[in-house]
C-alpha cells in the first residue's frame, strides 16, 4: 500500500524555509545535539545537497548538521512539523537537544531509508516561541552520496494543536508479534512507519506500548484517545482490556481503513490513578508500509474533544 | 481493487432489491429531514429529554457527517424535537432512518426503541441495513417529543448518511384489518417440542416485534428455523364470519397453525424451476381460517425457515381480515406487483425460460 501521510499537511500559511547554509561537521558525538555546544568553527554547508558536492567527496560515515531558527508566536498552539526532505541513509533529529525522531537504523543493525521523506512532528513543549531554536541532525551514510540530499527543508504548521491532557507523540515501545512482549521490545518513534525505524520488511502483527500515569481527576472523566492513522488495522487495549478496534485482522477488508483517524472513547475509571497504565496498540499490516504513521496521538477529555471538533467544522 | 468493485456492485444490487420489497402503503406522520442537533462524543445522558444540548452544533440529516466534520470517525449523537398531530390509534408506528454508518441506537422520549449493529468493544457494522424500528405509541404525545440517535462509525463515511423514507410512518394497509396483530409476538429459535400446541406455554420464549426482520432485533446473522406465537381474543361480532389471516411477507418459508392446526404453508418445492425458487420472500401470505377453529381465545403459531440473509415475518400488514376486505386487498397487491418494473421483467424472464 502507498503511504499517503501528507493529506492533512496539504496547505499551510505558517511556513519557514530552512534551506540554505547550515553548520556541518563529519564525525559523531552526542554533545553536538546540545544547545550549549559552540559550532562556530564548523564548516558551512548548503542544504539540501549531497555532501560529496560540498567539499566532502568520497566521504562515507557519520556527520552532523546544525542550524538555528527563530520560531515566532504565530506557531504557538499549532502542530509544528519539521520536514527535512530526503536523507541518505539514516538520520536522527534533535530540537533544542531533545530527540524528536529517527528514520532508518544506524550500525550495527544498519538499514537505509534513503528514499523516505522525512517529516517530524515537534511536540510544542520542546519549542521556544519568539526565540532561537536549535535543530541538530545526525546522519550516517554507508556509501555513495550522503547527507540531507534533496526535497523541501522547512518548518510548517499542520493545523491547530489538539488540546491534549496527555500528548503521546514521541517514544513508544515496540515488539513484533500479536501481544506485548515485556522481554523483547525496542524504542520506536510515534508517529512514523516502522519500515523506516529498523523493521524494513516487517508485515503482519506488531504491538506498540506506552505506560502512562493518569491523575485521578482525569481518570474519572470521559476521555478520548486519539491514535492517529494506522496502517492497516489495529486494536486498542488498556491494562489488558479491549477498548475498540478498527479494520479487520484478516481478509481483504484489512486495509480498508489505513487512511482513517482513530478516535477511541475511554469510559470513566478505565485508567487507574496512581499506577502505570499500560496502553497497547496491536497492529496488523497486510503489506508494505505499516504502523502508527500519522498523528495526532494523545489523550484529551471528551469535553475538549467536542470543542476541538466543533472548531474544525466546515460548511 | 477489482474485488472491491465486485463486492460494491453486489451491495448495490441488494440495495435495489430492498427498495423494491418495501412496497407497503406508508403514510408519513412526521418527516425528520432537515436540521438536527449534533455533537461528537458519547454520553448516555444525551438520550434523555432533559439533557443540556445548548453547546451542540446543528447539521442537516440525512447526509454523511464528513460534509461538516471532515475525517471524523467514532461516536456522535443526533437529536431532534418533533410533534405528531395525527397520532393513529395503533400499538406501534414505524420509524425509518435510512442507512446509518455503522452502528446506531435510537431513543424516543428517553426510551430505547432499537439498535442495529454492535458498539465497541465487540463492534459490528450494520451500514448496509435500512433502519426500520417500531415505536410504541404509548411513549409518544402530540406536542413535544424527542428522538435521539447514538451513532458509532468505524471509518470512511459516517452518520445518518442517506434515506428514502426518513421519519415516522403508519402502514395504511393495517387499517384494513378487523383484528390488528401487529406488535409484540413470542419468538424462539429453539425447538422445545410441542411448538404448535396451544396448551404448551411460552415461558422460555422471547418477545419480538412483528413485522420486522429478526436480524434487526438481536438475531444478527441467524439463518435456519424459528417459531413465532401470538395469542389473541376473538370479539363475538366476528364469530361465524369467513376470516383470513394476513401475515404480510415472510423470509423465506413458513408453516402457519391456528389453534394447533395447519392452515397454510409456503415451501420451496423441488419441482419448481430454478427461476421460481428463492422467490417465496416476495409473496404475501393470506390464509383462510377454517371457521371450526375459531374460539374466544386463539393462538397463531408460525414456523419460519430462513435459508440465507434477512429472516422472519418482515413486512406487514399483519392481522385478521374479513372476506369482503380480502378481495380489494388482493387487487391492490396485484396492481402493485405489475407496477413494479423489475418484478414484471423477472416474471417475463421466468415465463420465457420455463
Amino acid at each position: 500500500m502507498l503511504l499517503i501521510a501528507t493529506a492533512s499537511f496539504a496547505f499551510n500559511a505558517d511556513e519557514k524555509d530552512l534551506s540554505g547554509q547550515w553548520k556541518f561537521r563529519i564525525g559523531d558525538r552526542y554533545e553536538w545535539a546540545t544547545t550549549g555546544y559552540d559550532d562556530s568553527d564548523w564548516d558551512d554547508i548548503r542544504v539540501p545537497a549531497r555532501w560529496e558536492d560540498e567539499g566532502f567527496r568520497g566521504y562515507d560515515g557519520y556527520a552532523w548538521y546544525r542550524t538555528n531558527v527563530r520560531i515566532g508566536d504565530e506557531l504557538k498552539d499549532k502542530v509544528v512539523v519539521l520536514e527535512l526532505g530526503y536523507i541518505d541513509d539514516v538520520d536522527e533529529v534533535f530540537v533544542n537537544g531533545v530527540k524528536v525522531g529517527q528514520t532508518g537504523s544506524f550500525p550495527p543493525n544498519f538499514s537505509t531509508a534513503y528514499n523516505a521523506l522525512r517529516k517530524y512532528q515537534i511536540p510544542s513543549d520542546m519549542l521556544h516561541f519568539g526565540e532561537e531554536n536549535l535543530i541538530a541532525v545526525r546522519v550516517y551514510d554507508s556509501h555513495l552520496e550522503g547527507g540531507i540530499v534533496s526535497g523541501n527543508v522547512r518548518l510548517f504548521s499542520a493545523g491547530v494543536v489538539p488540546p491534549f491532557q496527555i500528548n503521546m507523540t514521541g517514544s513508544w515501545l515496540f515488539n513484533k508479534g500479536k501481544k506485548f512482549d515485556p522481554a523483547d521490545h525496542r524504542k520506536i518513534q510515534v508517529p512514523g512507519i516502522w519500515e523506516n525505524q529498523g523493521y524494513k520488511n516487517l508485515d503482519g502483527h506488531a504491538v506498540y506500548t506506552k505506560k502512562i500515569k493518569v491523575a485521578g481527576d482525569l481518570a474519572s472523566q470521559r476521555l478520548v484517545l486519539l491514535a492517529g492513522k494506522i496502517d492497516d488495522a489495529d486494536m486498542l487495549f488498556i491494562n489488558g482490556e479491549l477498548i475498540a478496534k478498527t479494520g479487520d485482522f484478516s481478509g481483504w477488508r484489512s486495509s480498508e481503513f489505513y487512511n482513517e483517524f482513530r478516535n477511541y472513547f475511554i469510559a470513566p475509571e478505565t485508567f487507574k490513578a496512581g499506577i502505570e497504565n499500560l496502553i497497547e496498540v496491536r497492529v496488523f499490516d497486510s503489506g508494505n508500509d505499516g504502523g502508527i504513521y500519522e498523528g495526532p496521538i494523545g489523550i484529551m477529555t471528551q469535553d475538549d474533544f467536542r470543542k476541538y471538533w466543533k472548531s474544525k467544522r466546515q460548511n | 481493487m477489482p474485488s472491491k468493485v465486485i463486492i460494491a456492485s453486489i451491495f448495490f444490487l441488494t440495495f435495489i432489491h430492498s427498495i423494491e420489497l418495501k412496497a407497503s402503503d406508508w403514510e408519513s406522520l412526521v418527516g425528520l429531514r432537515g436540521r438536527w442537533s449534533f455533537t461528537v462524543g458519547d454520553d448516555p445522558e444525551w438520550a434523555k429529554p432533559g439533557a443540556d444540548v445548548s453547546d451542540w452544533d446543528a447539521i442537516d440529516a440525512p447526509r454523511e457527517w464528513e460534509h461538516y466534520y471532515e475525517g471524523y470517525n467514532g461516536y456522535a449523537w443526533y437529536r431532534k424535537n418533533f410533534s405528531i398531530s395525527n397520532l393513529p390509534e395503533t400499538e406501534f408506528i414505524d420509524l425509518f432512518l435510512g442507512f446509518i454508518d455503522d452502528v446506531d441506537e435510537v431513543f424516543v422520549n428517553g426510551h430505547k426503541v432499537g439498535q442495529s449493529g454492535d458498539f465497541p468493544p465487540n463492534y459490528k457494522t450494520a451500514y448496509d441495513q435500512e433502519r426500520h424500528y417500531l415505536v410504541p405509541t404509548k411513549i409518544l404525545n402530540n406536542s413535544k417529543n424527542l428522538i435521539a440517535v447514538r451513532v458509532y462509525d468505524e471509518g470512511l463515511e459516517g452518520g445518518l448518511v442517506r434515506a428514502d423514507k426518513f421519519g415516522f410512518y403508519d402502514d395504511r394497509d393495517q387499517a384494513r384489518m378487523a383484528i390488528n396483530l401487529r406488535g409484540t409476538w413470542k419468538f424462539t429459535t429453539e425447538d422445545f417440542g410441542d411448538m404448535h400446541n396451544p396448551r404448551s406455554r411460552e415461558e422460555r420464549w422471547h418477545d419480538i416485534y412483528v413485522p420486522m426482520t429478526w436480524e434487526s432485533q438481536g438475531y444478527e446473522g441467524y439463518d435456519g428455523r424459528a417459531w413465532y406465537r401470538k395469542r389473541f381474543s376473538m370479539p363475538e361480532s366476528l364469530k361465524g364470519q369467513d376470516l383470513y389471516l394476513v401475515l404480510g411477507k415472510i423470509d423465506d418459508f413458513d408453516e402457519v397453525y391456528f389453534n394447533g392446526e395447519l392452515i397454510g404453508e409456503v415451501h420451496d418445492l423441488d419441482n419448481y424451476s430454478r427461476f421460481q425458487r428463492d422467490q417465496a420472500w416476495q409473496l404475501y401470505r393470506i390464509y383462510k381460517i377454517p371457521s371450526h377453529l375459531l374460539r374466544s381465545k386463539n393462538m397463531i403459531s408460525v414456523e419460519v425457515l430462513d435459508s440465507h440473509g434477512e429472516g422472519g415475518i418482515y413486512e406487514g400488514p399483519i392481522g385478521i381480515m374479513k372476506e369482503k376486505d380480502v378481495q380489494p386487498f388482493r387487487e391492490k397487491i396485484r396492481w402493485q406487483n405489475q407496477d413494479s418494473g423489475w418484478n414484471s421483467f423477472f416474471k417475463e424472464l421466468i415465463r420465457l425460460l420455463d
